[in-house]
């Protein structure tokens, strides 16, 4: 019992001598700013709710970056993977016979987002096969279990998340050695269906509605709404911002989403350009921070898994600061550590408690 | 892992990086000031306060024009609560279905919500004292006070004008100051004047949020509130008095009656009748109303001074006599016969006395209005002669007042006929255009003009009806001016000649009605005959005209009287301008 209780603390002692401090240190950063304007836009419910999952989230980070091992990740991705597309299903299922668009699943007290979780199940079952990747051969394999969670995120219908789980499933198929000639035969594959797709299939008012999707000014009053007052928010927050808490499209609800999709607006609105580079070079820190343990990493699968959680980080803040400028159709997909929301920020705690347990060595 | 990969990768996100700086650096710093203002205009709201407008007074310092309150029932959507309850006491308390209230909130509903819904017009005091007993169980409704008009002489609708909401077309004419639906002056004084008695209107600014509801918790700048500034009070040239008079003496009757100074083209009383009833189109008329309005064969809405036209008849003869005696076809002493009627070549004119005036000069002739002289008149002078100093004596052209809706009538002549009637002109035109009947019409304000002009010693003004101009500090006094349109240059004696003719006509003639004791007086009737002109075929009356001036000699007032269908020539109409003659004199002594 002793010397059982002596192991464990053994292994928190080496876990804690290699433990990446400064990826904590920054995280917290942001999730005080997080806070910090969450309280500014809402300071009652969200505020709340956003600290509790904050709190449960680190607790999440603390025990898996103290308890798992990449032999145990490796093992239980399927078994991840498979729960995570049962419950995908299982909200198809519910949502439809709820007659309209579900995302969420009920698991007592809590509500629980289950294409979040399938972003996360996906690329460490990607790395996982990925790992045991011989030749193209091989890559239907990659293909299915990228496209399986994929179309079952589509149809709920979220595409903002289902286009997520597809580009960070491409993103670590791109570190393969695919030989070039498959690349461009995929490329041109898709680019066929594409071409196919709008000349013989799609309706003109389907095509409408992708145009306005792809270019929301043409549609200002409805799908360009969200566009059009975020370019407001953050333009007139000019040089220097309007100030904390004196965004006014921010705080007399101008802004749609400004605490979820937006928060970034609010940011930008009452910081000002100033206040964006700052920012940009607190998550740019973050970003190379996590890549730094990448490029320490030995064994394939953890660099694998970690790659794919930067990838995850990396294209959230690509796409949702892209929709916030106007420079990307609005579809919904959250700043991470900073938009409100519990799935998403457990997802966030969970990627990182597993980047840092398979930072250790061993 | 392959570093090359890695090195794509890094690069890719730069590139990301540097678009969206590029983009931050285009949407806060190159067009940062556009979308300031944007997210101005998102969220500040005005509300707009409509100045008093200037008040009116006559040339004596009476007030004609003032302003009073009136009160809306208003509801305010923010504050509203309870909405069923509320709808259903109100309902109870002034009289209007749950529904319409209803109705009228959601016609208002892309009205932010904090600004006050218009439910009801022109409660009653007790309407008020009801609501007001009730306030605390009515949140969200209000009594709001509205400027209207308080109009302190009755009778004179085309005068004053009234003031009305600006409509889509009129906006498409009007600088930034107006706006749909805000005060703006249609007809009368009230348009003549709009740029002074309009004022300017306040502005107060609001802060709202996405959904319209007031809020106060964000404190970034905007713009301060605008007072409004009322607009100028202005002393136009009417006397009230002679208004008065004049409307006394006319109940009842349809036409117009002006007065002026033929000294300087000053209006001293304007009056078309009927009139409306300007207090209660204030408030709003009935549909049932406006029908009546519409369809009176009296034509309320016609202001009949400047817009009225009528055959000129006797009144005209003055035009053809100055004619031939500028012309040098006759002189004063120059006689023809009258046996009652004029024959020429297979026409036979009547004169107005069948049984003949006898041997007439001219001076007999204005005063009898022999009809069968100036028959002979017209003969020798031609249309095209009568025409040309009919226009130098004003017919024909507008007077230039400016008051209302002015057509200028008919001169007509040879081309004009062919022109219009497609026809060619006969010498019987010319016979019945001398006695101005026949083409002839003209309006009581350009006949009014002529025998100013003829009293005045040939100058012909523009009427007017600004005394003064008061500035706003009430300091500075701008005066109205007279404004001559042309001297006409005659023959010393022929103009006297007429002159004496006119003031025989009063003294002894057929103008004897209007004659005064102890004041000279000259002047002329008419009888505009009716029968072929007529729409309305239950009534052949002709129209009685009178026009004239006192005293004979650089006269000080001159008056014109066209009362319509009102039968028996211009005796009838005579009294009414002698009493409005004698409350002149009266009031100058």
């Amino acid at each position: 019992m002793s010397s059982s209780q002596d192991s464990v603390l053994l292994r928190i002692q080496t876990r804690l001598q290699a433990f990446p401090w400064f990826i904590i240190i920054l995280t917290t950063f942001l999730l005080i700013i997080s806070l910090v304007h969450l309280y500014s836009v809402d300071p009652m419910g969200k505020f709340n709710d956003q600290l509790n999952w904050i709190i449960l989230g680190s607790l999440l980070f603390f025990f898996v970056s103290f308890s798992l091992d990449a032999w145990i990740l490796k093992q239980f991705a399927p078994v991840f993977y498979g729960v995570m597309v049962l419950c995908l299903l299982a909200v198809d299922i519910l949502g439809k016979s709820a007659k309209g668009a579900e995302r969420w699943l009920s698991l007592g007290p809590f509500r629980v987002q289950p294409s979040e979780f399938a972003k996360l199940a996906t690329l460490i079952m990607v790395a996982r096969v990925m790992v045991d990747y011989h030749n193209s051969k091989d890559l239907w394999k990659i293909a299915l279990v990228i496209i399986i969670p994929t179309f079952l995120t589509w149809i709920q219908p979220d595409l903002g998340t289902a286009s997520m789980i597809l580009f960070i499933g491409v993103f670590q198929v791109f570190f393969l050695p695919i030989p070039q000639k498959l690349i461009i035969r995929g490329i041109g594959f898709v680019l066929f269906l594409i071409y196919f797709l709008w000349e013989f299939y799609f309706y003109d008012y389907q095509k409408q509605r992708i145009l306005n999707f792809l270019n929301p000014m043409l549609d200002p009053k409805g799908t360009g709404y969200h566009s059009i007052q975020s370019m407001i928010a953050v333009g007139s927050g000019k040089f220097w911002g309007k100030g904390f808490r004196q965004g006014t499209q921010g705080q007399l609800h101008f802004l749609p989403e400004r605490h979820t999709d937006f928060i970034f607006s609010v940011w930008a609105e009452e910081h000002g350009f100033l206040g964006c580079l700052v920012f940009f070079l607190l998550y740019g820190i973050f970003l190379i921070a996590l890549m730094a343990i990448i490029q320490r990493m030995k064994d394939p699968f953890s660099s694998l898994v970690t790659l794919g959680i930067w990838g995850f980080f990396l294209l959230h803040f690509a796409i949702n600061i892209g929709m916030v400028l106007g420079l990307f159709p609005v579809v919904g997909v959250p700043l991470s550590l900073m938009s409100y929301g519990g799935s998403h920020m457990m997802v966030c705690m969970l990627s990182l408690g597993i980047v840092v347990s398979l930072a250790q060595k061993k | 892992m392959n570093k090359s990969k890695f090195k794509l990768v890094f690069i890719f996100y730069l590139g990301i990086l540097s678009i969206f700086i590029s983009r931050l650096y285009y949407l806060q710093i190159m067009k940062g000031e556009e979308f300031s203002e944007a997210s101005t205009k998102n969220r500040i709201r005005e509300i707009r306060y409509d100045a008093p407008r200037g008040l009116v007074y006559d040339r004596n310092g009476i007030l004609l024009l003032s302003n009073k309150f009136f009160f809306d029932l208003v509801i305010t959507p923010q504050y509203l609560r309870r909405k069923s309850k509320v709808f259903h006491l109100l309902s109870h308390l002034i009289d209007i279905p749950e529904a319409q209230i209803e109705k009228k909130l959601l016609e208002s509903s892309k009205l932010p919500s904090f600004q006050p819904h218009r439910i009801k017009k022109n409660l009653s005091l007790q309407e008020v004292a009801k609501i007001q007993s009730m306030k605390f169980f009515l949140p969200g409704v209000e009594i709001h006070h509205a400027m209207g008009r308080d109009y302190r002489i009755s009778g004179s609708s085309h005068l004053l004008g009234y003031v009305g909401e600006t409509t889509e077309k009129e906006m498409e004419t009007l600088t930034s100051e107006y706006h749909l639906g805000s005060p703006i002056g249609k007809h009368g004084i009230e348009r003549k004047f709009e740029t002074t008695l309009r004022g300017k209107e306040g502005k107060k600014f609001f802060q709202v949020d996405a959904l319209g509801r007031l809020q106060s918790k964000v404190k970034a700048l905007f713009s301060s509130n605008i007072p409004m500034e009322s607009g100028k009070n202005i002393f136009i040239t009417i006397d009230s008095r002679l208004q008065k008079t004049a409307m006394e003496a006319f109940r009842g009757k349809s036409g117009a009656i002006v007065v002026m100074n033929p000294q300087n083209g000053e209006i001293l009383a304007y009056i078309s009748q009927p009139t409306l009833d300007l207090e209660h189109y204030q408030k709003g008329l009935s549909q049932d109303e406006w029908e009546n309005i519409m369809n009176d064969p009296h034509k309320p809405l016609l202001d009949k001074a400047s817009a009225g036209l009528y055959p000129p008849a006797s009144t005209f003869k003055v035009v053809t006599a100055l004619a031939a005696l500028e012309e040098g076809l006759i002189t004063p002493q120059t006689t023809f016969p009258c046996h009652g009627s004029y024959t020429l070549g297979n026409g036979k004119w009547k004169c107005w006395k069948h049984s003949g005036h006898g041997v007439m000069d001219l001076q007999k002739a204005i005063a009898e209005s022999c009809d069968v002289y100036f028959y002979q008149l017209g003969n020798l002078l031609g249309a095209t002669r009568l025409a040309k100093w009919a226009s130098l004596l004003g017919l024909g052209k507008k007077t230039g007042i400016d008051l209302n809706l002015e057509y200028v009538g008919i001169v007509p002549t040879p081309t004009w006929k062919m022109e219009v009637k497609k026809t060619g002109w006969s010498s019987g035109d010319t016979i019945n255009m001398a006695i101005g009947q026949g083409f002839n019409l003209a309006t009581p304000l350009q006949i009014l003009n002529l025998y100013s002009a003829i009293g005045n010693g040939g100058h012909l003004y523009h009427p007017f009806l600004l005394k003064k101009e008061i500035s706003k500090d009430g300091l500075r006094i701008k005066f109205g001016e007279k404004q001559l349109v042309q001297s006409i240059s005659l023959h010393p004696g022929n103009l006297e000649v007429i002159q004496d003719a006119l003031r025989y006509a009063v003294d002894s003639g057929t103008a004897r009605g209007a004659a005064i004791p102890g004041k000279t007086v000259s002047g002329k009737t008419g009888t505009a005959q009716v029968v072929n002109l007529s729409r309305f075929t239950d009534d052949y009356k002709d129209h009685a005209w009178f026009v004239g001036y006192s005293p004979a000699r650089q006269p000080q007032i001159a008056v014109v009287i066209l009362s319509e269908f009102d039968g028996g020539g211009g005796g009838k109409v005579a009294p009414i301008a002698k009493k409005i003659i004698e409350t002149y004199w009266k009031n100058k002594l």
